[in-house]
């Protein structure tokens, strides 16, 4: 599949979206594999390659044939479409700000599919002195630092919010300082 | 890829249906109204709202699956409204003269008012790439609004319309198809 799609086929886009939008359930397939490739580059584009790429532009693509009914006929199906994935990424976007989740996961993805071995080398080097320096804090330091970046305990999480909010600030005063006491600043 | 292409496709699909279901009850969502405003006329409120429910989830099915069956259900809604004016009219004739005492007048006007409704339909039909699918829509859902004006007229009226309704729609179609052999 591919991301470019020739002026000639646009019409052709626009005719099937109207049958879409008409009822036409046999157009769902081929708007899909000429979509898909599009609204993925789009997203690959606005936030980097990735999984909050991919997932934008799953959400997207599911967005776009949900509210397909209620496509304007008047409108290009290219624009429209691509207007629903920016949505998305950006929505994607504004939700990892507010989760402020940085899983290790997302650490050790590529940012771009151009990486190299000195990259990759340099990350993993990363990681183990961000694990060595997270391993001098205490207990409680460590914790707080966990429900802050990973979801999954933040959901558990039973503290109230100013109480988590001053421990997580002193928790990440301390790792700063461990890591500048080791590394320099 | 968190998804596989074809899971991809699948969810695409239900989305698709989910957001079919929602437009379609959004758009007939109104014709709920039409028989609580009839009740108003007509104090009979099993009969109205039964109808009016039956004609919202018939016209939520063609608009839901679209193409000449949501095209069919708008142009019934609008032939249906000729029957519909007519049979109000009839009961506020009847509301304010003294009841509906002529059976044989009612069945007149409500089969006269199907029969105006299966001139539109058959005329619309005409202009269809498939219009069985066409006029079963429309004839259902043109029955169906009328019905909520002509049901004053009790079984009587429902069989003018219906007759009035199914003749020239019937009549048109017999002759597409022997023009076709």
């Amino acid at each position: 599949m591919r991301a470019f799609t020739p002026a000639h086929e646009l019409g052709e886009l626009d005719r099937q979206m109207e049958r879409l939008a008409d009822g036409d359930r046999a157009v769902i397939e081929p708007l899909f594999r000429v979509l898909w490739p599009v609204v993925q580059a789009c997203c690959r584009r606005s936030l980097g390659a990735g999984v909050d790429a991919d997932d934008a532009a799953q959400q997207a693509m599911e967005r776009i044939f949900k509210e397909a009914s209620l496509y304007d006929r008047t409108r290009r199906a290219l624009p429209w479409a691509a207007a629903i994935a920016s949505w998305e990424c950006r929505t994607m976007r504004r939700r990892r700000q507010r989760d402020r989740t940085v899983g290790i996961e997302s650490v050790s993805e590529p940012a771009s599919e151009a990486r190299t071995p000195e990259d990759a080398a340099i990350v993993g080097e990363l990681l183990a002195a961000a694990e060595e320096t997270f391993g001098t804090l205490s207990d409680v330091d460590r914790a707080a630092i966990e429900q802050t970046f990973v979801e999954e305990l933040s959901e558990r999480d039973s503290l109230s919010g100013p109480t988590l909010r001053k421990r997580r600030q002193r928790a990440l005063y301390r790792l700063r300082q461990a890591w500048r006491k080791v590394y320099g600043p | 890829m968190a998804l596989e292409l074809t899971q991809l496709e699948s969810n695409v699909r239900r989305a698709y249906e989910r957001g079919r279901v929602a437009h379609a009850v959004r758009v007939t969502a109104p014709l709920l109204a039409l028989g609580a405003f009839v009740l108003l006329l007509d104090g009979r409120p099993a009969v109205m709202l039964g109808l009016g429910a039956l004609l919202f989830v018939t016209e939520a099915l063609f608009v839901w699956r679209g193409q000449q069956l949501g095209r069919g259900a708008l142009a019934g809604l609008v032939g249906g409204v000729i029957p519909l004016t007519f049979g109000l009219c009839m009961q506020v004739y009847g509301r304010f003269c003294g009841g509906l005492p002529m059976m044989a007048g009612c069945t007149a006007v409500c089969g006269t008012g199907g029969l105006l409704a299966g001139l539109w339909i058959a005329w619309l039909a005409r202009r269809q790439t498939t219009p069985s699918s066409f006029v079963f829509a429309a004839g259902a859902s043109a029955l169906l609004v009328g019905a909520i004006g002509c049901a004053c007229a009790g079984a009587g009226g429902f069989a003018g319309l219906l007759g009035g309704l199914f003749l020239p729609v019937l009549a048109t179609r017999a002759h597409a198809s022997l023009a076709r052999v």
